[in-house]
């Protein structure tokens, strides 16, 4: 198993985000976090880098304990995670190729290859010929796509993407989806994608998990769980199926 | 330690170290640059050390004729005086002297002085003489003492007197530290204590009163210096009369010229001091009673008795030529009841007569030139009343000078002018003292302000004494002065011509000027003539209140102890400048180390302490590493550069870097905003916090020293 996540407990204070979460995710497959807002699923992510620590449980990554390792060891484990966050985060005073090089270069990655790892890492994403440009000139879409570009660059075995179209012009989601589901389909690397959009789960995931109060209340094959309905929550997202 | 293993943070700690060196180099060069543009200034101002003794200040208006009036007075001194024109400061032209060495003897000096009185626009002097050492805020006594110890020192070659200070010029400078411990053996370890006495006489009004009123002041005097003798290292007092005498010479010239009023009671009448007595004086009618009294009458308040008689001074009016009247009591501000017959005698009078052939010349007239004579060569003294400061210079030399023409007999329209100038000074200075706040408004010569004061003595006459009163003395002095001249040069007919005006010029003043004029000589000398004053140096050991219990086990009687502290020595006018200096290149110093390290930490380590606190650095820690930083960058800077601040001395420094310091780490992310989501897609690509920090976080900071040596080491520029 590439990641196995067992029963992590996290607070913020006397607001319990994560409580008892278990998942796993296999090399190559593509799992679907979804759930309410505030349910503890981007939390469960950044734990999963080691960006937050938990209270208790624990995450191995490849069998590796997250929670015990050292500081080089945390950077290592972040070279082979990749994460794309909502809001892109990405450095505006470097060009595009510059963002995608940055992990590159100071991993340790010779300059020659780490060029060409980005480039082919753009194109990826279908913005090869936008390398000089700088964030602030990129459409959302364009940003997203630069994130997931810089993510996939680092060529990591799992990857964390926390609602990446969240913060789209619904016109623009689509392009970032397409990106996604390609990603998917040459199950490369394992995908552990937060996100609210039902149509892309039940076409790319392997299995959808679903969470609601920092708890994981159902899992299985999108088809399955969106069928069955065994929670609330999938009812909600079947319904928005049927819609 | 760890952190130190990555290179962004050993060449941060780099920028910290390379901060403190430019940062003093900032200071201690701007300090020195500032350093040299003053004593560039007062290069110009003082020239190089040693090359002037001495410079004249003089008012701009009066440079180009005082310039060549002070070469023509200093040449004609000795041919090898050198006189250069320089800088003009607040109003004043300079000159620098430059002085042979044979002119660089004490009388030598003390004489080139006293020349520059006759300088056109004379505004001053300061000695320049090196290599020097000064004692300043000396007690007039004192000064003189200290010349003379100073002069005998081993390694000084001449003392030089000036206004409240004295200036010690040395054979060399490896003498400066044995003179200055000697001179300060002698003024700074010791104080000088001024013991008055009250009531050691009455306001006498005539000769007998003065002299009973003497004898026991006398003796209580005599009582004290027993007392004190064992206490005193020296007394002042005898060493050279103080100004008490020669007010007590004036006095005695003002009570010559007052009409005596002696004042026989009625049966069973009896006259206090301080009673009124209303006289019909000029008026057609004696005084009505129940009335109040009129400007033509007279009021005479009793101020002494001597056998049945009251003895008194007319406080308003004036008697004439004297006679016999009846003396009605003043009661409530209304004519009472008779009180006896008084009897007016009017030397004025008596002198006026004599002078126009009436009556004799006599024994009056020579007693009064024999008291203008005492008054004038005591006129030296009397700056000594008038406040230290060097701007009375002036005037106390040109009394100087004028005891010196006054003894060598020469330039009578000089010693005139002279004697004047330094009377009319001393009175209005002390007129404007006596009057208090506000009491007296521009009472210069030509000014009609008047002067209120209270009669001192008394307490119950309210005096005004107004300018036209001062020329009318001035007029006086200047005759009296003429016949003192007449009578040293022996010449017949200038002792007719002064006696003729002093004849002319006495008979303009009138009894109730002379009563004020009496009371205000009393009043500014704090009671004098009726206070006798003895001053004493004694060790600093030594308190005012030991001295008080010393004279009332000895004398039975209390005293009013002044004591305070004899001088203050310090270094030669130029090394005083030089001093100053220096504070003021340490205190640039100081603040352009505050500048530098505020702007340090404003700029480069505002934006790194910021970003510790989104590296997981707890809060604590990172406030910590600013208060550290801030007392690292401040106190180096300042000790590197020399900086000094009044009271913030190297441990002030620390301090004051540290507060600096936390103060810009609790504002760091106001003062240079980071962007955490930047930082965090650092972290998350695996990047260590060095590479943060050089790759994304500075960058983004604000432009410093920091960012400077950081973009030499980025990847990504």
């Amino acid at each position: 198993m590439l990641l196995h996540v067992d029963g992590v407990h996290k607070r913020y204070g006397r607001r319990v985000a994560l409580a008892g979460v278990s998942l796993t995710v296999a090399p190559g497959e593509t799992v679907a976090l979804m759930g309410p807002s505030g349910c503890g699923k981007s939390t469960l992510l950044r734990c999963i880098n080691r960006l937050t620590r938990w209270d208790a449980g624990e995450i191995y990554f490849d069998s590796a304990p997250v929670g015990a390792m050292g500081p080089d060891e945390v950077r290592r484990l972040r070279r082979q995670i990749g994460f794309v966050f909502q809001h892109f985060h990405l450095i505006e005073r470097l060009t595009v190729l510059d963002n995608v090089l940055l992990g590159l270069v100071l991993g340790g990655v010779p300059k020659e290859e780490a060029l060409e790892r980005a480039r082919a890492a753009l194109a990826r994403v279908h913005l090869a010929g936008e390398e000089r440009l700088y964030p602030a000139q990129l459409s959302g879409g364009q940003r997203q796509r630069v994130a997931i570009a810089r993510a996939l660059a680092l060529e990591p075995r799992l990857m964390l993407l926390d609602e990446p179209t969240a913060a789209l012009d619904p016109i623009l989601v689509g392009e970032v989806l397409d990106v996604m589901e390609e990603l998917a389909r040459t199950r490369s690397t394992g995908m552990l994608v937060v996100t609210h959009e039902v149509r892309f789960a039940m076409r790319v995931a392997d299995r959808v998990v679903l969470m609601d109060a920092g708890t994981v209340v159902d899992e299985g094959p999108p088809e399955e769980v969106f069928r069955r309905c065994r929670s609330r929550i999938a009812q909600s997202y079947a319904r928005l199926l049927v819609s | 330690m760890s952190l130190l293993r990555e290179p962004f943070w050993r060449e941060y700690v780099f920028v910290v170290a390379l901060t403190i060196i430019l940062g003093a180099g900032c200071a201690a060069g701007t300090a020195r640059a500032l350093d040299a543009a003053l004593g560039e200034a007062a290069h110009s101002l003082l020239g190089e050390a040693g090359q002037y003794d001495l410079i004249v200040h003089v008012r701009q208006d009066y440079r180009e004729v005082a310039g060549r009036e002070l070469q023509r007075l200093l040449v004609d001194l000795d041919p090898e005086v050198r006189v250069v024109p320089g800088v003009i400061v607040a109003g004043n032209a300079n000159f620098l002297v430059e002085l042979p060495d044979n002119l660089l003897k004490q009388d030598a000096l003390e004489d080139v002085a006293a020349r520059l009185e006759d300088v056109p626009g004379f505004n001053g002097y300061t000695w320049l003489l090196e290599p020097s050492l000064s004692v300043s805020g000396l007690q007039p006594a004192l000064r003189d003492l200290v010349a003379r110890e100073a002069a005998s020192l081993p390694g000084v070659r001449a003392a030089v007197r000036g206004g409240s200070s004295v200036t010690v010029l040395l054979e060399h400078i490896e003498y400066r530290e044995q003179v200055a411990a000697a001179l300060r053996e002698l003024v700074e370890r010791r104080q000088v204590v001024e013991v008055r006495l009250p009531g050691g006489g009455a306001s006498a009004p005539d000769q007998a009163t003065t002299e009973a009123t003497d004898e026991a002041a006398g003796s209580a005097v005599e009582a004290v210096r027993a007392a004190l003798a064992p206490l005193a290292i020296a007394e002042l007092t005898a060493e050279e009369p103080g100004p008490g005498s020669s007010l007590t010479a004036l006095r005695g010239l003002l009570a010559s010229l007052a009409t005596r009023v002696r004042v026989q009671p009625l049966p069973e009448t009896s006259l206090q001091i301080g009673d009124r007595l209303v006289l019909q004086g000029s008026a057609p009618s004696p005084p009505g009673p129940g009335e109040p009294p009129g400007p033509e009458h007279l009021i005479v308040e009793v101020v002494g008795r001597r056998g049945g008689e009251a003895l008194g001074w007319i406080v308003q009016g004036d008697a004439g030529q004297g006679t016999v009247q009846t003396a009605f009591r003043l009661v409530n501000g209304a004519v009472g009841p008779p009180a006896g017959q008084a009897v007016l005698e009017s030397p004025r009078w008596a002198l006026a007569q004599g002078l126009t052939g009436d009556g004799p010349v006599g024994q009056e007239l020579e007693q009064l030139a024999q008291i203008a004579r005492e008054t004038a060569d005591r006129l030296g003294d009397l700056t000594a009343l008038v406040a230290p400061e060097a701007a009375q210079e002036a005037i106390e030399q040109r009394a100087e000078r004028l005891a010196r023409a006054l003894r060598a007999g020469d330039g009578a329209s000089a010693v005139r002018e002279t004697l004047l100038g330094v009377a009319l000074s001393v009175l209005t200075r002390k007129l404007q003292e006596a009057g208090g706040a506000g009491a007296m408004d521009g009472a210069g010569a030509g000014g009609n302000a008047t002067v209120a004061g209270g009669a001192p003595t008394g307490g119950r006459l309210a005096l005004r004494f107004d300018v036209e009163k001062l020329e009318q003395l001035r007029q006086s002095l200047m005759s009296l002065a003429d016949a003192v001249e007449a009578l040293k040069d022996g010449a017949a007919g200038e002792l007719l011509a002064g006696l003729v005006d002093v004849q002319q010029l006495v008979g303009n003043l009138r009894d109730d000027e002379i009563t004020g004029l009496l009371r205000l000589v009393d009043g500014v000398a704090g009671g004098e003539g009726a206070e006798p004053r003895l001053v004493f140096l004694v060790d600093d050991r030594v308190t005012a209140a030991d001295i008080e219990e010393a004279i009332r086990r000895a004398a039975g009687r209390d005293a009013v102890v002044v004591a305070a502290r004899a001088g203050v020595v310090n270094p030669s006018a130029r090394s005083l400048l030089i001093e100053l200096l220096a504070d003021v290149r340490r205190s640039i110093a100081g603040i352009v180390a505050v500048l530098v390290a505020g702007a340090a930490l404003v700029l480069d380590h505002a934006t790194v302490l910021a970003a510790l606190r989104r590296l997981e650095v707890p809060p604590a820690t990172a406030n910590a590493l600013g208060a550290g930083l801030g007392a690292v960058l401040l106190g180096g800077v300042w000790s590197l550069s020399g900086a000094e601040l009044p009271f913030l001395g190297p441990a002030g420094a620390l301090a004051a870097g540290a507060a600096l310091g936390l103060v810009t780490a609790l504002l760091a992310d106001r003062l240079s905003p980071v962007r955490v989501e930047e930082i965090v897609a650092g972290q998350s690509l695996g990047l260590t916090n060095g590479q943060i920090m050089r790759e994304i976080v500075v960058p983004a900071g604000r432009p410093g020293l920091l960012s400077l040596v950081n973009r030499w080491r980025r990847e990504f520029r």
